[in-house]
Formats: structure tokens, sequence, C-alpha cells
């Protein structure tokens, strides 16, 4: 077939040139053409093709996706999603993140600042006034008229109908509880990062995990404890306080305090000082809370206490200085006794008795000289006053001075020794209950030492320092703890200045549970006729807490037919 | 009635709607459309990123250049075939001129190639414009390889080795590629020998090699491609993870999340951001979308009778159609990541117009001329 074109060449144009060469010519381009025609036709289906199997690999994507893929993970992974709540054991609220809004009001919309900022003053959580007046009579950019507010506050802002006004989304990390529990659970700083507490130390499980996180304390247990720590401040005015309960064979910390404490919806304009777990960071030098560990420690060196007395009228002087007993009772005394009059003498001896290379190896393996086995971050060392270990250290550790431990590092040392000598780590998260007995255990002591030693404790607390904190029923067991306070002005121990603890484990015979208080520099008042001893404030402080977390806790009484006999006086609430 | 129609007074509008193809100009207004309709919900997310007040500031540079698209795509396809084809040259000549001028002067650079330059508040990525111009010239100098004493075939071939040696300077490794893949396709067109198409194969085979020993940046792409655990497939991954997330009918306007996490949601990888909000049917018409311009454009020019408006015809259509199937094929990760954008669909000045060129000289050349069609 001929071309268009060709049929419309005029023949003038052609003559001159030879008719052969133009049908040459005109047959190799109809040739050409056929050619690319064809070659056209084998692009045109390789596109259509390649059209396909792209809508094939489309549809393959889309519909046989498999859910649990690694990218779809991933991709999930990555959603900004809110950061992970925070429950307590039972499922109650402690922390969550909300949508707040920041309001902002453009200036170039606004035509009479004082009427703006006169409406927008009336309404809720916004600023007052005088400041918005100021902030709305700028020319260029926008004013922050209110920061972080409710959706029924927006609601309000909307409902003026003003132009120009800006909402700009955030989301906040609340603390329902407030201060409940709040050095606990710590704070989320501006740019979403945990920065203490439980929000710092599992950071990155409640960025990438939306599921709410669940911690061992228990709300009315937390609110319980802070509740009487509070009152014994009142009562006592001591410079800071600090509290801790226990599950023992778990290890779960059922609730942490430490006063003074802060608003973690408010951490920014909480002081430093009040932002401090005391419980974690702030080592002390406890005292006679100590003195079980050092009877646990004669008992595993091998000692037969049950066959020793100790004369604790001899004048036992060390390095120069004398070391004397609060509570004077009749010499000599058995381990017990030491315990329940808590004489510093004695336990000295016992200490002596140890030896310091035992003592140092015994004080390792409770855990004394290592930051609290814990999950939280931020553990202090526990340390020494000096790193010589001589023999007058031996006999201070024995009653509690010389090495200062932080409040949780003690709560986790005496927990191994009280627990059949099976040391458990401390930890904030609730644990399963097939755990109870995490394993691979450290046996720290010898199940006998460890009944030996609560047998002691529970001693004290009928007829020893400790009597008031005995809640009858539950079969308490504790020591009291006065130490008076290291001084580096005077180089000394400040008579003046103690720090009274009590530590407390229930039912004696298994103990399920561990309490322990600190007052620092608690005062002397009428309801202590002036005493600013533990037995007068810590230990009735304990008694308070036992009393109410016992009925929560559903705590095991106390079997009757399992009180020590003997020496034990056995009181008739005892016996229900 | 025929009297009437023969005294109705030439207009050009009229003209142009009658003798152009209907149907892709259709369909290139359906894909602007969409653009848009996905630039609505990449945008505030894009500008998130770059800190813009304006949450739509991307939307609203897209309606523009959307616009000005449309608008070209009228104007170039208004030209006769001659002057489609001039156009075409100078394109070729006045990007040839900017990319060595921005080689030897460029201060913009976008990530680590110096592809484009800045004028007034836009910058203009030259290399987009080239490569229309290049396939019209391709086609032109093909088709008359032994007429006029032009020799046409080598004109082509140094024309596409100075073309190809600026763009691996920059370096562009997906333009490179597309401009390969065009001029073979043309090449094959024009009726070369099978011997002749297997050497270039082979020569663009070797030429593959030498940029993945000497140009590090396409051995890591394409090595993460061949083992995602080699290195750094985040983009692509979510991309990927988007789509399946899409399923059948998407997740729903604005209900995306892969906008928000990759860089170039706006532009290389809408595509994703399409199959995460409105699902497989999205992604499945616009891969027919794009199938009927190319098919339609390819047998309009299978059917043209001048060799130099049908090589040019087939060739565009072939450039738009592999731009757009290797965009998407990276998307689905059928393919290694490319850079390349998604023509009509993907945010960006120099690739929306360029592609508004591209479509309009593709017209010019598929419309219907009184005896032309056979």
């Amino acid at each position: 077939m001929v071309s268009g074109r060709d049929e419309l060449t005029p023949l003038a144009d052609v003559q001159g040139i030879s008719l052969s060469r133009l049908f040459a010519s005109n047959s190799n381009v109809q040739d050409k053409m056929r050619k690319a025609r064809h070659r056209i036709s084998i692009l045109t289906l390789t596109l259509g093709a390649v059209a396909i199997v792209l809508i094939a690999r489309s549809a393959d994507l889309a519909v046989l996706a498999d859910p649990k893929s690694e990218t779809l993970r991933v991709a999930a992974k990555d959603e900004v999603q809110p950061r992970a709540r925070l429950i307590d054991r039972n499922g109650a609220l402690l922390a969550a993140n909300i949508k707040t809004w920041d309001v902002y009001v453009r200036r170039v919309d606004i035509d009479d600042p004082a009427r703006l900022a006169a409406r927008l003053s009336r309404l809720d959580g916004v600023s007052s006034f005088e400041v918005l007046k100021k902030r709305l009579s700028g020319k260029k950019g926008r004013a922050r008229i209110a920061r972080s507010v409710t959706p029924r506050q927006r609601k309000a802002i909307f409902e003026l109908a003003e132009p120009g006004i800006e909402f700009e989304e955030k989301t906040r990390r609340i603390y329902p509880g407030g201060r409940l529990a709040s050095h606990l659970l710590g704070w989320v700083n501006a740019d979403g990062i945990g920065a203490a507490g439980v929000e710092s130390s599992f950071d990155e499980r409640l960025q990438q995990d939306a599921s709410p996180l669940r911690l061992s304390i228990d709300s009315r247990v937390q609110f319980s404890l802070e509740d009487e720590l509070r009152k014994a401040v009142e009562l006592h005015k001591p410079i800071a306080a600090v509290g801790i309960v226990t599950h023992i064979p778990s290890g779960e910390i059922l609730a942490m305090a430490s006063l003074p404490d802060f608003d973690p919806n408010h951490f920014n304009t909480a002081s430093p000082d009040t932002r401090r777990n005391r419980a974690l960071t702030d080592p002390y030098e406890l005292g006679s809370v100590f003195k079980p560990l050092t009877m646990a420690m004669a008992l595993e060196s091998g000692m037969e206490l049950q066959n020793i007395r100790i004369d604790v009228n001899k004048k036992l002087i060390i390095a120069g200085r004398e070391i004397r007993d609060f509570h004077p009772g009749s010499s000599p005394m058995s381990a017990t006794d030491i315990l329940v009059h808590s004489s510093n003498k004695g336990a000295a001896r016992l200490a002596l008795a140890i030896g310091p290379q035992k003592q140092r190896k015994y004080l390792q393996s409770y855990g004394l000289l290592d930051p609290a086995p814990i999950d939280l971050k931020g553990s202090a060392d526990d340390y020494m006053a000096s790193s010589e270990w001589s023999q007058v250290k031996t006999a201070t550790i024995g009653f509690g001075h010389g090495l200062s431990v932080t409040p949780l590092s003690f709560v986790a040392a005496l927990s191994a020794v009280v627990n059949n000598g099976r040391k458990n780590p401390l930890t904030v998260l609730v644990q399963p209950p097939e755990k109870n007995v995490h394993a691979p255990q450290q046996q720290v002591v010898s199940a006998e030492t460890s009944r030996t030693v609560r047998r002691a404790m529970r001693e004290v607390v009928l007829e020893g320092s400790g009597r008031r904190a005995d809640v009858p029923g539950y079969g308490v067991a504790g020591k009291t703890g006065s130490a008076e306070k290291w001084d580096p002005k005077i180089s000394g121990y400040a008579r003046d200045r103690n720090v009274s603890s009590f530590v407390a484990v229930f039912p004696w015979e298994s103990p399920e549970y561990m309490v322990f208080v600190l007052l620092d520099e608690p005062q002397g008042g009428d309801s202590t006729f002036g005493q600013e001893t533990a037995g007068w404030n810590a230990a009735p402080t304990v008694h308070n807490i036992i009393k109410r977390i016992g009925p929560l806790l559903n705590a095991p009484y106390s079997s009757p037919n399992k009180v020590p006999p003997a020496k034990l006086i056995v009181r008739a609430e005892d016996v229900q | 009635m025929s009297l009437a129609v023969y005294h109705r007074k030439p207009s050009l509008i009229r003209d142009w709607f009658w003798s152009v193809d209907r149907i892709s100009v259709g369909a290139a207004g359906i894909l602007i459309l969409i653009g848009l309709l996905l630039s609505l919900a990449a945008s505030p997310a894009a500008a998130e990123r770059r800190d813009l007040l304006d949450p739509f500031y991307y939307f609203w540079r897209h309606l523009a250049f959307a616009v000005m698209a449309m608008g070209s795509v009228f104007v170039v396809s208004l030209f006769s075939r001659q002057n489609a084809r001039r156009l075409a040259m100078l394109a070729v000549i006045s990007s040839l001129f900017v990319m060595l001028y921005i080689l030897f002067f460029g201060q913009y650079s976008a990530g680590e190639a110096q592809r484009w330059i800045r004028i007034a508040s836009f910058t203009l990525q030259p290399s987009e414009f080239l490569k229309p111009g290049l396939i019209v010239t391709f086609a032109w100098l093909f088709a008359k390889q032994e007429q006029d004493g032009i020799p046409g075939t080598a004109l082509a071939v140094g024309l596409y080795g100075i073309a190809v040696i600026l763009l691996i300077l920059q370096p562009d490794f997906g333009q490179t590629i597309l401009i390969t893949l065009s001029f073979g396709a043309i090449f094959f067109m024009s009726g070369m020998s099978y011997l002749w198409i297997a050497s270039f194969a082979g020569l663009s085979a070797i030429g593959f090699f030498a940029a993945y020993y000497s140009m590090p940046h396409v051995a890591s792409r394409i090595n993460r491609f061949l083992d995602p655990s080699s290195g750094d497939t985040y983009q692509v991954d979510m991309a990927m993870a988007a789509i399946q997330r899409g399923g059948i009918f998407g997740r729903g306007p604005g209900e995306g999340r892969v906008k928000n996490l990759i860089p170039d949601a706006h532009t290389d990888f809408i595509f994703s951001v399409a199959a995460e909000e409105f699902g497989m049917m999205l992604c499945i018409l616009i891969i027919l979308i794009y199938a009927i311009i190319i098919i339609r454009s390819m047998l309009r020019a299978q059917r043209l009778s001048d060799p130099v408006s049908q090589l040019a015809a087939a060739g565009l259509s072939i450039l738009f159609g592999l731009q757009a199937f290797i965009n998407i094929a990276v998307n689905l990760q059928v393919i290694p990541p490319k850079g390349m954008t998604l023509p009509f669909i993907s945010s960006g000045g120099s690739s929306m117009l360029a592609t508004g060129f591209t479509i309009g000289l593709l017209l010019a050349f598929t419309r219907a001329q009184p005896g032309e069609m056979q």
C-alpha cells in the first residue's frame, strides 16, 4: 500500500529522480516501517506484561501478606504509639499518656488585644488578663495563651469563636495518683524519655511495647505506707523518711516511699532534694538493725550460740573509744539477749569472734558491698568509711556502724537471711506466681541459721526494743536500729542526731513480708516521752503499717502451734 | 450539514480536542488528581519534617506545579510535529548546557548528588527535561540515519554517550538506567539488526558492572536489595510494610503511617502512601492508568506513517512507562531503589513539569492529522 504522503507528492517534485530509485527507497521505507511496527508490538506486549506483573505483585503483597511477617512487625513497632501505661499489681493505673493541647493565637488575626484577653482570661486554664494582654499585643507571630489544656477547656476556647486560635496537640504523661509512689515511678522529660524511676529504668520497654507495664507495687499498700510515714514525719519531725514493703519469697517491692516527696505531674518545679529516692540512693549507717546479720554470721561461722554467753559488763574499748549499750541488760547474755537488748558490746564481741575475713566474705555474699540488687537504675554503692578492714571496723560493723548501705541494699540482704538463706534480687515488676522461688537462687545461710535469727527477732518484738511494732496475730519479728549520725564537723558521731529504723518480718515462722522504716534525725516529743530511739518512733510506725496492710495483703496468721517455746511470752492476742 | 462543518471557524481548542488522544489526556488528568489527593495526605507529614508552619505547604506547591504541568501538556501538544521536534532538541541543548554549568559551578546539592539548579526560589533538575528531549532527538537521528547524508546512528550514539557521562558525573544512576533503556528501545524499534542490539545490550551490561564497582552508592543499593541484612533498608522496608498494611481497601484517607516514617514519602515512595491509605484497589488503578496511556500511545505510534514521529511517540511512551513502572517496582520491592519519581503523582516541581512536557510532546506526535493514520 502506498502511504498518504507519497500520494500527495506532486509528480513534478519527483521529476529528476529516477523512478527506480524512488521505488527502491519507498520499498526500503516500507520494509523498515513494517519492521518498526512489529518491534513496537513486541515492546507494547513487554510493557503490558510488566504492568500485569506489577498488579500481581500488588495483590500478592496486599492480600497474601503474612500478618506476622518480620517487616510488618518492625513497621508496627515503629508506629508512633503512646508510651505504655504503668499499672500496679492489681491493674490500677499509675501512669498514662493523655492528649492535651497548647493554645496559640495568631497575632495578625487580633484586632483588639484587650477585648480578646478579657474574653480568654475568663476561661479555666488560660493565663491571667494582664499576661494575656501583654502577649497578645505583639505584631507578628503567635502568642501562647494556654498550655496543656484538657478537651473540656479546649471546647470552651472553641466556643469563643475567635479567629486565629490554633491548637497544637501535645501528649502528656500523667500520674493519676499524684505523689503516690512518685519516686518509684519517676517521670518523663519533655522529650518523652524516662528520666527517673521505672520510667527511666524501663524506658525502652515502655517506648517499644504499648501493653501496660505491670509493677509489683500494690497501690493500697503504697498508700498505707505513705500515709503512715507522713504521720510519723508529723509526729517525730525527721528531716527525711524511708519506707519499704517487700514480698520476701519473690523479691517483689510492694511499696516504697521516700519523704520528702514530689508530684511527678509537676516534676520540673520540684526541688532535687524531694525528687531523690532515698531508699535507692542514700547510704546510711543503719546501726542495730545489722545485729541479726551479725548473729547469722556467727551461726554460719560455726559458733554454737546456744551454749555461748557473753559478758557485756566488761568495758569494751576499741581504738580508744568505749562502746556502750543503750539498754543495759543482765550479764552474761545469750546471742538472742544481744538482739533483744540490742547490746552493742555483745554484737561487737560476736563480730570480733567471727573475724574480719569471714565478716567481709559474709557481707559480700549478702550483697552489702555492692549496689542494691534491684531492677531500678541509680542504686548507690554501699561504702565503707575507710577501706582498711581493721579490728575496729569488724567490731563496729557488728552493730551496724562503719558501713553505709542503702535501705534497699539492707532489705535485700536481710531478706536473704530470713528467707531460709535464699537470696533473691529485688524487683519492681510483678512476678508470675510460679516464679515465687527464683531460680537459681544463691543460698547465703542455712535454713537452720535463718530460723534461729528469725526466732531471735521474734523475741525482740515480744519482749525487747521492738515491742511497739507487734501486731497480734501476724507473728511479727523485727529489729530496731538507732544509729548516731557521723558528723564530719566534729569527726565523730553526733549524740543528738540519729538515724532511727525498724525492720519487721512476718509471719516469723515462714516469712512472707518485710517492712522497713527509716526516720532520719527524728525529734523526741510527748508521744515518745522525749525519746528519739527506734523503739519509740520507727517501731510504732511499722506497727501502724502492718496493722493496715496485713488485712489488705491477706497476710497469713502466725500459727499458735509454731510459736517458739521456752522463753517466749505468749500473749492472749497471739493465740486466736 | 457538511456545509455547516466546512464553514465553522477554525478553533484552536476544538481542533486540538478532536485531534488529540483524548483518552490519554483524560488518563493523565486522573493521575494528576490522584497525585493531588495523595499530596493532601502526605504533605502535613513532610511539612512537619521541615518545620514548616503551613501543613499544606507541599500541597499548594503540588497544586501549582500540577496546574503548570497541565498547561504544558496542552501547550506542547499544540505544536506541530516539526516544531515539537525542534522544541525537544532545544530542551536537549539547554539541559546539557545547564548540567555542564552545574558540574563546574554548581553549589546546590541534595544528598550527595549535584542534580539541581536554583532558579529564584525553585530548584530545577535539568536531567528531567533532558530525557524527553533526548528521546525525540534519538528518534529523529535514527529515522534519518541514511537520508540527507546525516550519520544518524553515529550522532545518536555520541549524544547518548555525552548524556550518560554527564549523568554519571552527577552521579545519577537511576536516570542513566532510564535513558539507557529508552535508548535501547528506540535502537530496537528503528529496525537495527539483532546483532547490533545484542552488542548494545552487552555494552550496557559492562557499563552496569562498571558502575557497580566504581560507584559505591550504587553497589550499596544493589547489595542491600540482594541481601537486606547487609545495610539500611529502612525506606523500602517501611514502604513494603505500608503496602501490606493497606491490604485491599486501605486504612482510609489520612490513616496511613508510612508518610511519617519515610523521608521520601511524598516523592519516591508516594505509591506506598497510596497503598496504605487506599489499598490495593488504588494501586491497581494507578498501574492500569499508566498501562492505558502507554499501550494506547504505542498503538497510535504504530499506526503513524512518519518514521520520526513514530519512533518519537513510541520512545516517549516507553520513557514515561518505564519511569512509572520502575518507581512502582521499587515500591513493591521487585527491584532495588533507584531514586525515581512517579510521573504526575510524586511531589516535586521538576518531575511534574518534565512529565507534562513529555506527555505534551507525546500528544503532539500522536495527534491525528488529515490522511495520516493508516
